[in-house]
Order: structure tokens, then sequence, then C-alpha cells
């Protein structure tokens, strides 16, 4: 068992290592977005950093799905396709939810106006 | 609740009437007998009902329910009834009087005086209609006296309950008179419809609501983008490097398995939070509305 350990190891190097940094920036990055104001830097740079821990699922989707492809046969092939496409959402992942917040704050700086002129 | 009601102590309006100078002109040609009165005439009538809505904003129990104040009441009275001796010495210090407005949370001191004229106004029509030749209350009297202020109670607390029927916006209806959330769907949630405009609202605590529920939708993505990354991450992750060990396929299988229930995991936790968040929302906005409603 052992021995199969360390030649998965030695096959799929880059994982572990991807895995490793993965671990490393997630216990780096500060807990919560929601205690931000979301025009502070801090907040721009908590996203950001989760952004990149997105994006790290990325490449290990992208790595395992490589592994697969490089086994060759039309299933393989198939996988490795889906593995990427789902990689590819982890990558698009943190773009969407951004302009998706920043949408609600528009909405909001609207509201807080339309409150205002109405209490006038 | 009926605390509320019940509680508000004869002090204030004995001073507040002294502080209103007393000088409103008052029908006073209908003097007939407490006792020919029921207490349900004497609870319909606008004068009492008048008095008691404006005592209610001296009362402390109204301010802890009202605006959430954490003061005691014995700290409220204390408070007022220094304030009120101070006043009584020295009428004209407008700082006194600013001060006693904040300290029951009227907008301005004209506010406060409006309140404190309906007091007096009220309360002189009242003893006019009902007790003007009374110099001394039977207990039948005064028994008729207190189920009419249980009866005004009993009235409010009905209104409040139907306080869904006179508040007639489309938010209202959505979300108030049909509190109960449809089945949770992250992009119906996150629908902007009706919300870039904001056109609906007809009055403030509806943008107020529409305000908070923007937030807490914010709040709810930001919720999922993090938690939903912890979850699908490790899961994925372990899922993988489990897999992994024993071949290509396995690592995949073990990766969507952990994207599978890191998903679902995450989005629970998030969805929670939301529900919470929109619970808290309508509660400040039904808070609000009573409190309008009372003024």
């Amino acid at each position: 068992m052992n021995n199969l350990i360390l030649k998965n190891y030695k096959e799929n190097k880059l994982i572990y290592i991807g895995v490793f940094a993965f671990v490393v920036i997630r216990i780096c990055t500060p807990y919560s977005l929601t205690e931000f104001d979301h025009n502070s830097l801090i907040y721009k740079f908590n996203f950001f950093i989760i952004g990149l821990n997105y994006w790290f699922i990325t490449v290990l989707f992208l790595l395992i799905g490589y592994n697969t492809f490089k086994k060759g046969g039309k299933l393989n092939s198939l996988i490795a396709f889906v593995l990427c496409l789902l990689g590819l959402c982890f990558f698009i992942f943190p773009f969407y939810i951004y302009y998706e917040i920043y949408k609600l704050d528009q909405a909001l700086i609207i509201i807080h106006k339309k409150l205002e002129s109405f209490k006038k | 609740m009926k605390k509320i009601f019940i509680a508000t102590p004869l002090f204030f309006l004995i001073c507040f009437m002294l502080l209103s100078g007393c000088t409103k002109s008052v029908d006073s040609t209908i003097s007939t007998p407490a006792s020919v009165y029921t207490p349900g005439d004497i609870a319909g009538d606008p004068a009492f009902t008048g008095l008691y809505d404006a005592l209610n904003h001296f009362d402390p129990h109204y301010l802890q329910l009202v605006y959430k104040d954490q003061r005691t009441t014995t700290e409220i009275n204390t408070g007022a009834a220094t304030l009120i001796k101070k006043i009584q010495e020295d009428p004209t210090n407008v700082r006194l009087q600013q001060e006693l407005a904040d300290i029951y949370r009227f907008k301005n001191i004209e506010e406060l005086k409006y309140y404190s004229d309906q007091i007096a106004i009220n309360a002189a029509v009242i003893k006019n209609k009902y007790y003007a030749k009374d110099t001394k209350f039977s207990s039948k009297q005064v028994a008729t006296y207190f189920k009419a202020r249980s009866l005004y109670a009993r009235n409010r607390m009905d209104s409040v309950m139907n306080i869904e029927k006179i508040k007639p916006s489309s938010m209202y209806d959505d979300y108030v008179l049909n509190p109960e959330p449809p089945a949770f769907g992250f992009f119906g949630e996150m629908d902007l419809e009706g919300m870039d405009g904001g056109g609906e609202c007809t009055d403030d605590c509806c943008y107020q609501f529409q305000a908070c529920n923007t937030t807490a939708r914010s709040r709810y993505l930001e919720n999922f983008y993090s938690t939903k990354l912890n979850t699908v991450a490790s899961s994925t992750v372990v899922g993988g490097s489990i897999g992994a060990i024993f071949s290509p396929l396995g690592a995949v299988a073990g990766s969507l398995v952990g994207v599978y229930f890191g998903s679902y995991i995450g989005v629970s936790v998030a969805n929670e939070i939301f529900s919470l968040d929109k619970q808290a929302c309508l509660l400040l906005y039904k808070s609000c509305l009573l409190k309008s409603t009372n003024r």
C-alpha cells in the first residue's frame, strides 16, 4: 500500500503540490466577506484571494482532466472534456458573483436615493 | 403587548397636561353621568382613542417594543420625571425640552408638544363628556373606565393583527400577506426584477424593506461565494486525492462526488443564513409599519 501511494504521488506530483498550495492560501484568507464595505480595499483583496482559490480548483480539474486524457480512448477523452468544462465554470464563477454583487449595490444606491427623496 | 396600553402611568398624564398649559377650548355642553355609558361607548369614543394613542408614545414598553429601546422602564421613567421637574422650574428652556423629546424618541420638540397637547385636549373632552358633574368617582365609574381601557387595548391589538389590511402595496402583499417563502431557487432569489427601479413602493417602510432585502441578497451571494468554496474545494480535493490513489478514473469520480456533497452543504448553509436575514427584514418591516400606524 505504501509503495502504491508513493508511486501515485510521483505520478501526480503537481496535483499534490496544488492541494498543498490551496490549503495554505485558504488558511491565510480572512474568513468573512460580509463584514466589510464593498468599496473597501480589504473587501476587494478578500474577494480576489477567494477567487484565487476557485482558480486553483480550475487548475486541479484541468490537471486531472489532462491525466485522464493522456490515458487515451473515447470515454477518457469525454470525461476529460467534462472535467475541463467544470474547471471553466470554477474559473468564471468569481467574475459572475462579483458582477451580481455590483448590480445589487447599484440597486441599493437607487433605493436609498428614492428613500431619501421620499422622506424629504 | 397589553402592558403597553395598561402600564402607562397617570403621572405623565398630569405632567403633560401641565406642560401643554391646558389652553385649548373644550366642548362642555355634554355632561351625562358615566353610569349611563357602557365601556364600549367610551372605548369607541375618538377622544378616548386619541388620548391613549398619544399616551402610548410616553410608555416605556412602547419604546422598548417599537424602537428596540435597550433602556429599562425605570431608567426611562426616572429620566423623564427628573426632566419634567426641571422643565416645570424652567419652562422656556429649549435644551431640556429637546432632552425630553429625545428620551421618548420624538423627532423634535414640536412632535412632543403635539402629543402632549393631544393628551390634554382629549383628557379634557373625556372629563367633560363623561365625568363633568362628578367630583368623586364611584366604584362603578372606575370599573367602567378600566373596562373601556381594556377594550381599547383589545381593539388596538386587533388592528395590529389586521395591519395587513391597511397597507396595500405590492411589496406588502408579497411578503407580509403571504409570508410563506416560495421554494428556494438561486436564480429566483437573485432575480432583480422590480428591484432596479424600486418604483412600486408608496411609503418609506417599503423602501427600507427593499433596501434590507437587497442587502440580504448581497450577503447571500457573499456567503454563497465563500462558504460554498470551503466545502466544494475541500470535498473535491479530498475526494480527488483519495480517488487518485487507485486510478485516474477514481480521481475523477472522487472529485465529482466531492463537488456534489460540497455544493449541497455549502449552499444549504448559505440558504439558511439568507432565510434568517429575510425573516429579520420582515420583522423590521412590520415594526416600521406598526410605528407609522401609531403615529
